[in-house]
């Protein structure tokens, strides 16, 4: 109780306060605009962090973190381009609704998914930390190399239609993420003698040449250009009633518990969650068709999941100082600036920050919340913006997005280069969302399958045996195999003659990624 | 037999496989393996070899699949000038620094945009000096990058 | 605190000169030559105030080639933000971690010669450059302005529950099972280096297994019980240390004098009877090929700098205390034998890229 005292009366002091509301609307702007991400605005606002006492630094920079992970929703609804890999199911089916007229449904629908995905998250790890770390730092190699191996599998069996395109491009994903100096043993792999290419594809490169570059140059070359209505005049409160939104319960749960279980295992994170959980929701839907047009359930898997991350990665991070993302390590960087250790003792040194932090995370998915419903009205105007004026400026954003990430020029040329790849892959009939996850999972399934088969004299036998990694592989099994024994079963009932496999897979749906 | 677009892309993606799997093999690490380890080349070569099967998949499913093309030929020249607009967009900027080269192209990329739509020249000046006034302000001075000056005037 | 820095360029050139270095409250350390001389030659302890003025433009940017919030960019930022203040310029830190760090080593040694772009960085410097990452040797292709020690060692650790309580017991258990220890590092990095050393100094032989370069990718894999032994940096094992997280079984190197409590007992790798290793933890501040009195300049500032009460508050929180060399020539004379020991431990290792 003296705690809830204490970290209450260090927030709401007014300047503590108001440090906190413009960390968070610095943090929804570093997440709204394509090429920066929460990492960078902690990054960048570290130094004004050291002039601040460590419980304001703390506030400020928990704020940020909250209002960047949120506020990559905006960009990836309105305009289709994902400004992290966390929020790259959002703009599956955000943009299409948008795009349809509804942008505020669309914005509302994520605003209160993001809110309840980073509240409840955050609650849980105030609560479970120490109990849950300790399961964190249990899985070895073997248990990352079979999760990792899962999402992908579940993700590339969601993609529309044939099943060997979502393959296909997520093979060509990790190919991509072979680029550059191997993991392990530093082998140079098919860097032609580039030397920007030895640390691989950056990554800020490939997601905006893929999504943004690709998907306004299609939208343009299929004369796809016209400005959509918006909705911001018929609509109130969330543009959805609570009602209607909290009949998706179980899919919130389920999103829910999947982010927060891939936010706590160190090194994977929202960019993964996000995917997964949107893979899951279609796989379980009654209506797997209508994902991709614009569906409610899209944008709630994914915003529930990538915010809940947030919870995910500090547990270790609090409980053991150990970091669950890029963000996080950033964050433990802020504390240690200010003296103080993060690792196994932070909890019993200082519980207080630790409080403090929890507080500052929970009242920031709160702010966050205010502040983007009252702006979920204003900022769809952004699509009356005749298309012409609009996509200039976004590709001018993502050339100089591009350009800051690595201060190099290379990379807006890996951009465009990435954006014929993206327009290449549509040509094909290749989904993009398979391709990204290869390209994020790639060096981490191999890392851990190449440490898994050091570790041991075994070989791959503790793939199989440990309980954990067995049950994951078996979740990829049964999910690769299960869309074959559903279609079976579902002939068997209809007592009718069914196409063969082969057509089966053949018929399948367009690709209309975008 | 004539190869629709879908398979025509399945053998190059077939080829593009056997590309991959030469280079792994040549490859070299730095480094004596540690035992059980399937050393670097064992990943690309074993996704390079399931992207060949999968093609192979792809070629022989979508043999009857209707060859829908993705663009008219006026998409195509659409993409050619995008294309060819952002890549003048970047060698500008290269030699004569992010405020002339974004100056120049932010109206260029509008216009080529344009389609119907009938473009008011004061609009467009000042559009494309706030854009590129704000992106000015917001990267180099509050976030600090510094944006490239160009190689002419280094 | 000086007389490490003695001692550290005692130990790097005992390989190449048998030399001795009075330690002393002076810090006045012993000269020596290295295989690759400094871009400039070395000057008399006592040089004529440098006329050279920096900062010169408005913004300098300091080039660290790892990704923000690291040991690393965090002093790097700490130092930016000290050097604004004493000033008046605009110090700005850039994470370039493309290429490994060949992009920002590339971009420094082309920059322009006035001091406007520096950089920052660890040994890693000489490491990327040995394995072939990048071809700027870094006693030729730049000028180091100056060199910070670490004074935090390195320690050998193990699992909390494992069956070793003292170095003997690990190494008897080697002896007796060889090749088998699985010991976590990575290939190439900083801590290849120190657990190579400690083996060599051990006479013994282990497994190893990449864990991953991060101190706390090592402790993580420790506490799950899925490697049996590796090292890490003081300020890091601390805590899990005092904690009963993990068991410290020995330091690879004397701990300076700030070392705390918790670290205080626990032997060195003398202490246990075997040699101390020879491989230190450093940090360059460095710049193109520049004029000598620009250099000194530099050195002058960032040393004075450095010894802000603020700065080295700051870094005494972030477990980073370091000592910095006396002065620019002193610098040069370092960063020539640290390239030279490290260069001879490459070799040992046996991971120089071909033709180096």
């Amino acid at each position: 109780m003296d705690m809830l005292v204490t970290v209450l009366r260090e927030m709401l002091t007014p300047s503590n306060f108001l440090i906190i509301v413009g960390g968070t609307i610095l943090g929804i702007i570093f997440g709204a605009v394509p090429g920066l991400s929460a990492t960078t605005g902690i990054a960048l606002m570290l130094p004004v962090s050291f002039s601040m006492t460590s419980t304001t630094g703390i506030l400020f920079l928990g704020s940020i973190y909250v209002g960047g992970i949120s506020g990559g929703l905006i960009a990836a609804i309105l305009i289709g381009v994902p400004g992290t890999p966390a929020s790259v199911a959002t703009c599956f089916d955000g943009y299409p609704m948008a795009k349809n007229g509804r942008a505020s449904r669309a914005l509302g629908i994520g605003i209160l998914s993001s809110f309840l995905g980073t509240f409840f998250s955050v609650l849980i790890s105030m609560f479970f930390c120490p109990l849950l770390a300790r399961f964190a730092v249990r899985m070895g190699p073997w248990e990352i190399f079979s999760l990792c191996f899962c999402a992908i599998i579940l993700v590339v069996t969601m993609s529309k239609g044939n099943m060997f395109n979502g393959l296909i491009a997520g093979l060509l994903g990790i190919l991509v993420s072979c680029i550059g100096i191997a993991p392990i043993d530093g082998a140079k792999r098919f860097t032609f003698g580039v030397v920007n290419l030895l640390s691989g594809i950056n990554q800020i490169g490939l997601m905006l040449g893929v999504f943004a570059v690709a998907t306004l140059i299609k939208n343009f070359a299929k004369g796809d250009t016209k400005t959509p209505e918006i909705d911001t005049k018929g609509i109130s409160g969330f543009g959805i009633s609570l009602r209607e939104y909290f009949s998706h319960w179980l899919l919130i749960v389920k999103s829910f518990f999947i982010g927060l279980w891939i936010g706590f295992l160190p090194g994977l994170g929202a960019g993964l969650a996000n995917l997964v959980a949107y893979a899951q929701a279609k796989t379980s839907s009654k209506t797997p068709e209508k994902f991709g047009t614009g569906w409610d359930e899209g944008i709630i898997a994914s915003e529930t999941s990538n915010n809940a991350a947030i919870g995910g990665a500090i547990i270790p991070m609090v409980a053991l100082g150990i970091p669950g993302d890029t963000a996080t390590a950033m964050l433990i960087g802020g504390l240690m600036i200010h003296g103080i250790d993060a690792g196994p003792l932070l909890m019993t040194n200082n519980p207080e920050l630790v409080y403090c932090f929890f507080g500052v995370l929970l009242l920031g998915a709160a702010l966050v919340l205010v502040l983007q419903f009252f702006g979920m009205r204003s900022f769809p105007y952004i699509l009356r913006t005749p298309v012409c004026y609009l996509y200039s400026a976004i590709l001018i954003i993502c050339v100089v997005g591009a350009y800051s990430d690595s201060r190099t020029m290379f990379n807006c040329w890996l951009m465009l280069v990435m954006g014929v790849v993206g327009i290449l892959m549509a040509l094909g009939n290749l989904p993009t969302s398979p391709f990204i996850l290869g390209y994020i999972l790639g060096p981490m399934l191999e890392t851990n399958l190449r440490k898994g088969m050091t570790y041991t004299s075994d070989g791959f036998l503790p793939f199989i045996t440990r309980p954990v990694s067995a049950v994951l592989l078996l979740v990829a099994l049964g999910s690769l195999l299960w869309p074959f024994i559903r279609d079976y079963r579902e002939a068997r009932k209809k007592e009718a003659g069914r196409e063969s496999e082969v057509d089966k897979l053949s018929q399948a749906y367009e690709v209309e990624e975008d | 037999m004539k190869l629709n677009k879908n398979q025509v892309f399945s053998v190059l993606l077939i080829a593009f496989a056997g590309f991959v799997i030469y280079e792994t093999t040549q490859l070299q690490s730095l480094f004596a393996p540690a035992s059980g380890d399937v050393g670097p080349r064992f990943f690309p070569m074993a996704a390079a070899v399931c992207l060949v099967i999968c093609s192979i998949g792809k070629l022989v499913t979508e043999s009857k699949r209707s060859d829908k093309p993705l663009f008219t030929g006026e998409g195509w020249r659409r993409v050619g000038i995008m294309f060819l607009l952002l890549v003048l967009y970047l060698v500008a900027m290269t030699w004569l620094g992010y405020l002339i080269s974004t100056l120049v192209f932010t109206p260029l990329l509008v216009v080529a945009m344009k389609e119907e739509r009938r473009l008011q020249p004061i609009a467009l000046v000042l559009f494309s000096v706030a854009t590129t006034a704000l992106l000015y302000v917001v990267f180099q001075m509050v976030i600090q990058v510094s944006l490239p000056v160009g190689k002419l005037f280094r | 605190m000086k007389k490490k820095l003695a001692m550290l360029l005692a130990l790097a050139l005992s390989a190449a000169c048998l030399l001795s270095a009075c330690g002393g409250n002076a810090g006045q350390s012993g000269g020596g030559t290295s295989s690759n001389p400094p871009p400039v030659s070395s000057g008399g302890a006592s040089e004529p105030a440098p006329a050279a003025e920096w900062p010169t433009s408005k913004t300098v940017e300091i080039y660290v080639p790892f990704g923000a919030g690291g040991n690393s960019d965090l002093c790097a930022r700490i130092f930016a933000e000290a050097l604004s203040k004493k000033t008046g310029a605009n110090f700005v830190v850039v994470n370039q971690t493309e290429g490994s760090g060949a992009v920002c080593y590339n971009n420094i040694a082309n920059a322009p010669s006035d001091g406007s772009i520096l950089g920052w960085v660890t040994p890693s410097w000489f490491t990327s450059y040995f394995a072939g990452t990048h071809d700027l040797n870094p006693t030729e292709k730049f000028s180091t302005i100056a060199v910070t020690t670490a004074m935090t060692a390195q320690y050998l650790i193990v699992p909390k529950n494992s069956p070793f309580d003292t170095v003997q017991d690990l190494v008897d258990y080697c002896t007796a099972n060889p090749d088998s220890l699985v010991f976590g590092m990575q290939l190439g990095s900083a801590s290849h280096y120190y657990a190579e050393s400690c083996k060599q100094n051990l006479g013994i032989t282990w497994n190893y297994v990449a864990t991953g370069s991060g101190d706390t990718d090592r402790i993580t894999a420790i506490m799950g019980n899925i490697i049996e032994a590796t090292t890490v940096n003081g300020a890091q094992a601390l805590q899990y240390v005092e904690a009963g997280e993990v068991k410290a079984l020995c330091s690879l190197t004397p701990a300076g004098d700030s070392c705390p409590d918790a670290l205080k007992d626990i032997p060195t790798l003398e202490d246990c009877g075997f040699e101390n290793i020879a491989v230190e933890n450093c940090n360059f501040l460095y710049g193109p090929v520049m004029d000598e009195a620009l250099c000194e300049t530099i050195n002058q500032i960032f040393t004075e700098m450095f010894y802000d009460v603020d700065v080295q508050q700051q870094l005494l929180d972030l477990n980073q205390e370091q000592a910095i060399c006396k002065d620019y020539t002193e610098a040069n004379e370092l960063v020539g034998a640290l390239y030279d020991s490290y260069r001879s431990i490459a070799e040992a290792l046996g991971v120089l890229a071909p033709g180096m």
